[in-house]
């Protein structure tokens, strides 16, 4: 089902007058599309930030109704949200209007299903994208794409040209370009030996302790030894 | 320690810490991030101090990305030395960093073992620091 969103026309023009919209509450937009003509929009902030929280996402095909406009009912993507470095504010919306029979761009969200087997046997999960970019008509555009990577073994990847085959859907990205991996885990072990074995030094010495009460001054120093050593190995 | 392989100029200007990050403000690698709240020189060395204490503390698997590089040479004159004579000699590398920056990203540890990472490693900067997670809209 396809969400709307209302919208209205919008003159303020500028960075001062457009950070007053902002102060108001309301969103800064643009609204454009192939044989159209760019239209500046406002939206209600906090609106658009509940719908984008509900969706979940970007993502999918939006109504988009501009008030006082006869002429108003547009089917759009959101095609771009700029947010602020820190504060959780959305700065301005991209809508891209799309027509019925032409081919759009999307970005879609990929969803992974199933553990992997290599995970299972202590690999780790290593994402290279979330969502792909897809060329389909409006119609065809999935919401998502759902993965099923239960059969990843250990050092397998899963490339583009591995994902399901959608009808009208055509990835963009390259077929040989990673989507996820299954890697080994990086055991440290010279530091996990290390530690181990100051962990039994320490022991061996608490029982020795009452017995051996001095010169045991030279080993206090070994851990900072021991840090430094992995450090290095690290970098190289 | 991370600096450039080969320079231009050994030494350059200082320059000012104006406006947010351009880039870089969003967890893209990882799941997890540390996201600078000031504006701020960074050192190869306290990167360096960073990323060790995120290292140890996430310890068997997981993956660090750095995703700031110390590029520019700050020079410094020699203690107890008159004014003038030209400018000091290169003292270390820094990375500048602005606010909203992104610079650590960390991936494959539950969230409570990478907050607690990325804790250690902002102790370990000259800024205030905020622990930032991968966008999600659904309201984590």
């Amino acid at each position: 089902m396809q969400v709307s969103l209302k919208a209205e026309p919008r003159t303020a023009k500028g960075k001062e007058r457009v950070r007053k919209l902002r102060k108001e509450g309301r969103v800064p937009a643009v609204l454009y599309g192939h044989g159209f003509e760019p239209q500046m929009l406002s939206l209600d902030g906090h609106e658009f930030t509940s719908l984008l929280r509900r969706r979940g996402g970007l993502h999918g095909l939006l109504d988009l109704r501009v008030e006082g406009d006869p002429g108003g009912e547009h089917t759009v993507v959101i095609k771009e949200v700029q947010r602020h470095p820190i504060k959780d504010i959305i700065l301005h919306v991209d809508f891209q209007k799309v027509k019925e029979t032409e081919r759009i761009h999307a970005e879609v969200p990929l969803r992974y299903v199933g553990e992997p087997a290599g995970v299972k046997v202590g690999g780790l999960l290593q994402h290279f994208l979330y969502e792909v970019k897809v060329e389909a008509l409006p119609r065809d555009l999935p919401e998502s794409i759902e993965v099923d990577i239960s059969g990843l073994k250990l050092g397998q990847t899963l490339k583009i040209a591995d994902l399901p085959q959608l009808p009208g859907v055509h990835y963009v990205n390259s077929p040989d370009e990673n989507v996820v991996m299954v890697i080994a885990r990086r055991v440290k072990t010279h530091l996990i030996e290390a530690e181990e074995g100051e962990a039994e030094e320490t022991a061996e010495e608490a029982a020795e302790a009452p017995m051996e009460a001095a010169a045991e001054e030279p080993e206090a120093e070994e851990p900072t030894a021991d840090e430094s050593e992995p450090d290095e190995a690290e970098s190289s | 320690m991370l600096m450039p392989r080969k320079i231009r100029h050994r030494k350059v200007q200082r320059g000012r810490l104006k406006g947010m990050s351009k880039g870089g403000t969003r967890v893209n690698f990882g799941d997890y991030g540390l996201q600078a709240l000031e504006p701020s020189w960074v050192t190869n060395r306290q990167i360096e101090a960073a990323r060790i204490a995120i290292t140890r503390h996430i310890r068997r698997g997981g993956k660090v990305w750095i995703n700031i590089f110390p590029d520019k040479p700050v020079s410094k004159k020699p203690a107890e030395t008159r004014m003038g004579s030209g400018k000091g000699a290169p003292d270390k590398w820094v990375a500048v960093v602005k606010p909203g920056r992104v610079m650590f990203e960390l991936s494959g540890v539950p969230e409570p073992v990478a907050r607690e990472a990325m804790r250690l490693a902002a102790m370990k900067l000259p800024m205030k620091c905020r622990f930032v997670k991968r966008e999600s809209w659904g309201g984590e």
